[in-house]
């Protein structure tokens, strides 16, 4: 039996071909040390076995395994790592076992035994029937690439999962990251392995369908932790994200390529690409009909920042952009409702944006618009000193020339017309 | 009659046992594993002692067990099993990822996290199939 073993350290590699020839069963044919290496030595010659390494820079050694094994699933995977924390992952890359570091030779001995089946004198394997088929090593082996297909074909077999994921998902990334169902709105309760793994999914979705280059990803999501450590981490979180996809978004895949990731979302829309589509043709569509029960519908979607609970720093700038298309939008509608007469709907609305933001006074002045055509002499004088104290106490500033003008206009329209309609 | 020979392709039913000292746990699991029509599920239980029984008494083919049953601990309970059913493949069935190194010392044939999802789930079950002729692998 032919083994390859992978790792970036040479005495660690020394050491298990030491101990490799000294039980003789295995050959250790390859030593190299990069999984870079590896898999060329592999795309060469067959190997029946491999031992790899978890934690080296560039690739580590758990997505060396995944490739490995969608190419070669006859291949053994064995892993040799000072990481106790991947044991699940190596459970779900079929590895054969797990070793920590350092090896021992009789934990060792029990990895071979597993690997190198007992020939067909021994007993047990003679009492089950199977004697023929362990007869070599590399035979035993290849029963690896097992399909995952249900035979039988039972209709019902879907209804009975845990979870029925329906392929209505809609993606939430106004104020956190949610899947919900596009009929009901209802967020569906993810668990979230670690922060990273909902960061990784929200990076991969802030783009589009778009291929992220996975240095970027590493960057951005793990900036202050060495490379191999990252890449490490990245692995882990790709690992747990495809699984929690397959789970509630299986119509969402995750791709990589040529050190790239791209996740496709399988026709799932995502509110805030929505918010941004259909915003900015309102606003230069401003005489379509029903546009303002579109604007409203379009204005509920905001639920708070662009994945503003998480505070993510590449979010910053989008997040930046749909908070002034909002209040852009928001106008709109406001000012939409004082010319139509609705003059509480627009107060009601204008007052809850000046409560964001006390300083905007593209939002005062509308308010102060609105109360005089709404003949409120009360309202537009208070809606003016207050902003003016905000603009004053917390910035130390008068209120724009344009401000104090409109105001000043206002307030003398409002004397003449109530001096009129007094008289 | 010994339950767990399978020469060639015949296509006798795999047979697999759940032992899960959550009830409903162990009813999940067992419910998603009569989705598969070539496997036979013969038996459940959520207590340790009597699961102990049925299984040497039925001799299953493999396992689907938590790590832990209160204080118990499914790994002792599985090393103990071993030695009198060294066919057993067991399959850990847990919330936890804490044994998952313990499992593969002791030759576990898989480890899944709850909660379980079809898929994973299928995915063992394949590997089951391919390797029901041998030890393990």
């Amino acid at each position: 039996m032919r083994a390859m073993l992978i790792d970036d350290e040479k005495p660690a590699l020394m050491h298990l071909e030491r101990l490799l020839r000294a039980d003789g069963r295995i050959e250790p044919a390859a030593l190299c040390m990069s999984a870079r290496e590896g898999l060329e030595r592999l795309a060469q010659e067959p190997f029946d076995a491999v031992f790899l390494d978890i934690g080296m820079p560039e690739m580590n050694g758990l997505e060396a395994a995944e490739y490995i094994q969608q190419a070669y699933p006859g291949i053994a995977i064995l892993f040799v790592t000072a990481y106790s924390e991947y044991a699940v992952e190596a459970f779900e890359l079929q590895a054969i076992d797990y070793l920590l570091k350092p090896i021992g030779a009789p934990r060792l001995r029990r990895t071979i035994d597993r690997l190198v089946p007992p020939g067909p004198e021994t007993s047990d394997a003679a009492d089950k029937g199977e004697a023929a088929s362990s007869g070599s090593a590399a035979g035993t082996v290849s029963g690896l690439s097992d399909s995952i297909e249900r035979t039988g074909g039972s209709p019902a077999s879907s209804q009975s999962a845990p979870s029925k994921p329906s392929s209505n998902l809609e993606i939430l990334m106004f104020r956190r990251l949610e899947l919900a169902d596009a009929q009901t709105g209802e967020p569906r309760p993810l668990k979230w392995r670690t922060a990273k793994v909902q960061e990784l999914l929200a990076y991969l979705l802030h783009p589009g369908e778009q291929w992220v280059r996975r240095d970027d990803l590493i960057e951005c999501i793990w900036p202050d932790v060495p490379m191999e450590k990252a890449s490490t981490h990245l692995h882990t979180s790709v690992y747990q994200l495809r699984k929690m996809l397959k789970e509630w978004a299986p119509q969402m895949k995750l791709e990589y390529r040529q050190e790239s990731y791209r996740l496709l979302r399988g026709g799932a829309a995502v509110d805030v690409e929505r918010f941004e589509r259909e915003g900015s043709s309102l606003l230069t569509l401003t005489d379509a009909p029903n546009r303002m029960p579109h604007l409203k519908r379009l204005l509920s979607l905001w639920r708070g920042g662009y994945l503003e609970h998480h505070d993510y720093e590449w979010a910053g700038a989008r997040a930046s952009e749909l908070k002034r298309l909002r209040v852009q939008l928001a106008l709109t509608l406001a000012d939409w409702e004082r010319q139509a007469g609705q003059y509480e709907e627009a107060v009601r609305l204008l007052s809850s944006l000046r409560e964001e933001d006390p300083f905007a006074e593209g939002v005062g002045r509308l308010l102060m618009r609105t109360y005089a055509d709404a003949g409120d002499q009360r309202g537009l004088r208070e809606s003016y000193q207050l902003l003016r104290e905000r603009l004053s106490e917390d910035l130390g500033v008068e209120p724009e020339q344009q401000t104090q003008q409109l105001y000043e206009r206002l307030q003398h329209e409002q004397n003449a017309g109530s001096g009129r309609k007094r008289s | 009659m010994k339950p767990s020979v399978f020469p060639g392709k015949g296509m006798k039913k795999l047979r697999i046992y759940v032992l899960d000292g959550d009830e409903d746990a162990c009813a999940i699991t067992a419910r998603m594993l009569t989705d598969y029509t070539d496997f036979e599920l013969v038996g459940r239980s959520s207590d340790p002692s009597l699961g102990l029984q049925e299984i040497m008494r039925l001799g299953p083919d493999a396992l689907f067990v938590e790590t832990k049953f209160g204080s118990v601990s499914g790994l002792a309970f599985c090393e103990k099993l071993r030695i009198d059913l060294p066919g057993l493949r067991v399959v850990y069935v847990t919330a936890t990822r804490e044994y998952a190194i313990e499992a593969f010392e002791q030759q576990a044939f898989d480890y899944l996290i709850k909660p379980l999802s079809s898929e994973r789930l299928a995915r063992t079950i394949g590997r089951l199939r391919h390797f029901r002729g041998n030890v393990r692998f």
